[in-house]
């Protein structure tokens, strides 16, 4: 096999892991989520088990990407690409990590053996948005689309005006019944927890531009 | 003083070989253009057509025009013309009957100048721009084929330096040396940009990406993408300039 090739295949190799941290993300923030709806402890420990996995993935491609960089020099796309895979795997394993306060929150939740005391439609949509604006910025990124990836900029909106939305409405839940404080803010977190995962969102699809396009990005 | 040059539309000939193919660019004063593209791809020929020694192969030809500070090239004095600007060939080339010293001023002495002490003077001047001084000041007279690779090559330089030329040409300077001799080298023609106007023909991407402010890339005697070194290692506009760069050619 030619250095070319090996080069080739090593770079298909970082971007496999990319995507299985892709899909590590998106399971532990549904499992999380999952938890917290359904006060399920199972749930919850998966998404604290995947972190473990998400962190080797990140420091495998953090070496290959190293290893590359230093051996064949690239340039061009190929160097787009390997700076790219290591932001990416970085905002990748922050969104689990996020999951993993989520269930943290849940095993909380849990513990406090108490049920909800409202329907969770707001989180539940900004779950819902979350997950696709994963899907979306990893999906720009593999097929280097570039209008795919501004879709995503566009429902972080959706996800920030939900998450105002929830804030003032637990103040008011909050504000008339001092027993729900703390649950209350425990929804707020978790809020809180999904707003951060959009914005790392934002950056995978920032690096899918920058792949696609040689253009970097600013959020306005 | 540092010059600019202007290529419009040149067209170079090996008797019936067409092998650069309308060629316009312009290379800025006081900056490092450097000029890739496969072997064979017309870059020594590119060079050459500068300082008109493409014309002194029998059967070569050359058309359109290129301009030193407005002045058109081919309708001066070949002569003049090589002297106002320098070439600095691929394999360090000094003179092997002469010493280090006459090596550094031969082509002052060739164009006329016999006082010693001036002679003398200059030698030390550019050996010391080429940083070569401290290294040979005891060896002065020993021939110039005695310096290692690297020493040689940056003796070349000297000599080209000695008769105050504008433009600098450099044909794969660093292609027969080591890699501390290449670092020197290229740290030498990063510290010349100040003063002249260089054009460096090389092969290795590394190298051009490093010292040269704009890259040309050459292919089949077209200039296929021109333009600022960051940009063109970076997002390149060509697809082939991509696939020449990133080494999948061919
Ligand atoms: N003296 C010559 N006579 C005939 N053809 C030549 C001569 N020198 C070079 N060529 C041809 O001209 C083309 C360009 O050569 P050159 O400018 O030396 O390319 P490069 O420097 O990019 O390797 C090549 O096809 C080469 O074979
Ligand atoms: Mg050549």
């Amino acid at each position: 096999m030619g250095s070319r090739e090996k080069f080739d295949e090593e770079l298909r190799e970082i971007y496999r892991m990319l995507m299985e941290m892709g899909d590590i993300a998106v399971s532990s923030i549904s499992s999380a989520m999952e938890a917290v709806e359904k006060l399920d402890e199972e749930k919850a420990k998966v998404a604290l088990q995947n972190n473990q996995k998400s962190f080797e993935l990140m420091r495998g491609i953090e070496d290959k990407c190293t290893e590359l960089l230093m051996l064949q020099a690239p340039v061009a796309g190929d160097l787009r690409r390997i700076i790219t895979a290591m932001k990416v795997s970085i905002d990748l394993n922050r969104i689990v990590r996020y999951a993993k306060n989520i269930s943290t929150l849940a095993l909380d939740m849990v513990k406090e053996r108490e049920g909800h005391f409202k329907k969770l439609v707001g989180l539940k949509g900004m779950k819902k948005t979350t997950i696709e604006m994963i899907e979306k910025a990893m999906k720009a990124l593999f097929e280097k689309d570039k209008s795919l990836a501004l879709e995503v900029y566009e429902e972080e909106k959706d996800v920030d005006a939900l998450y105002e939305q929830i804030f003032r409405e637990l103040i008011t839940y909050m504000v008339e019944d001092n027993r729900k404080i703390t649950r209350g803010v425990r929804y707020l977190l978790a809020g809180r927890y999904l707003e951060r995962i959009a914005d790392h969102a934002c950056n995978i699809a920032e690096g899918a531009i920058y792949v696609a396009t040689g253009e970097r990005i600013s959020p306005e | 003083m540092s010059s600019e040059i202007e290529i419009e539309d040149l067209n170079a000939w090996f008797g019936e070989k067409h092998v650069l193919k309308d060629v316009s660019m312009e290379m800025e004063k006081n900056r490092i253009t450097a000029i890739i593209g496969p072997s064979g791809c017309g870059k020594t020929t590119l060079i050459r057509c500068i300082n008109r020694m493409h014309e002194t192969v029998p059967e070569a030809r050359v058309e359109g025009r290129i301009l030193l500070n407005e002045l058109d090239v081919y309708q001066e004095d070949p002569v003049s013309i090589r002297s106002r600007i320098g070439m600095v060939f691929q394999r360090p080339n000094p003179f092997p009957t002469m010493s280090v010293s006459e090596n550094a001023v031969a082509g002052l002495k060739l164009r006329g100048t016999r006082d010693r002490s001036v002679l003398a003077e200059k030698a030390k001047e550019v050996l010391m721009a080429v940083g070569l001084w401290d290294e040979v000041r005891n060896e002065l007279n020993k021939p110039g084929t005695s310096l290692s690779g690297g020493q040689q090559q940056r003796l070349c330089i000297a000599r080209a330096l000695a008769v105050e030329p504008e433009v600098i040409l450099m044909d794969e300077p660093c292609s027969a040396l080591d890699p501390v001799s290449t670092m020197r080298i290229e740290d030498l023609i990063y510290r010349l940009r100040e003063n002249y106007t260089i054009i460096i023909v090389t092969h290795n991407m590394q190298q051009a990406a490093r010292i040269s402010d704009r890259t040309a890339f050459l292919y089949m005697g077209e200039l296929i993408e021109y333009g600022p070194t960051k940009r063109l290692f970076e997002k390149p506009e060509n697809e082939l300039t991509e696939r020449y760069i990133s080494g999948r050619f061919g």
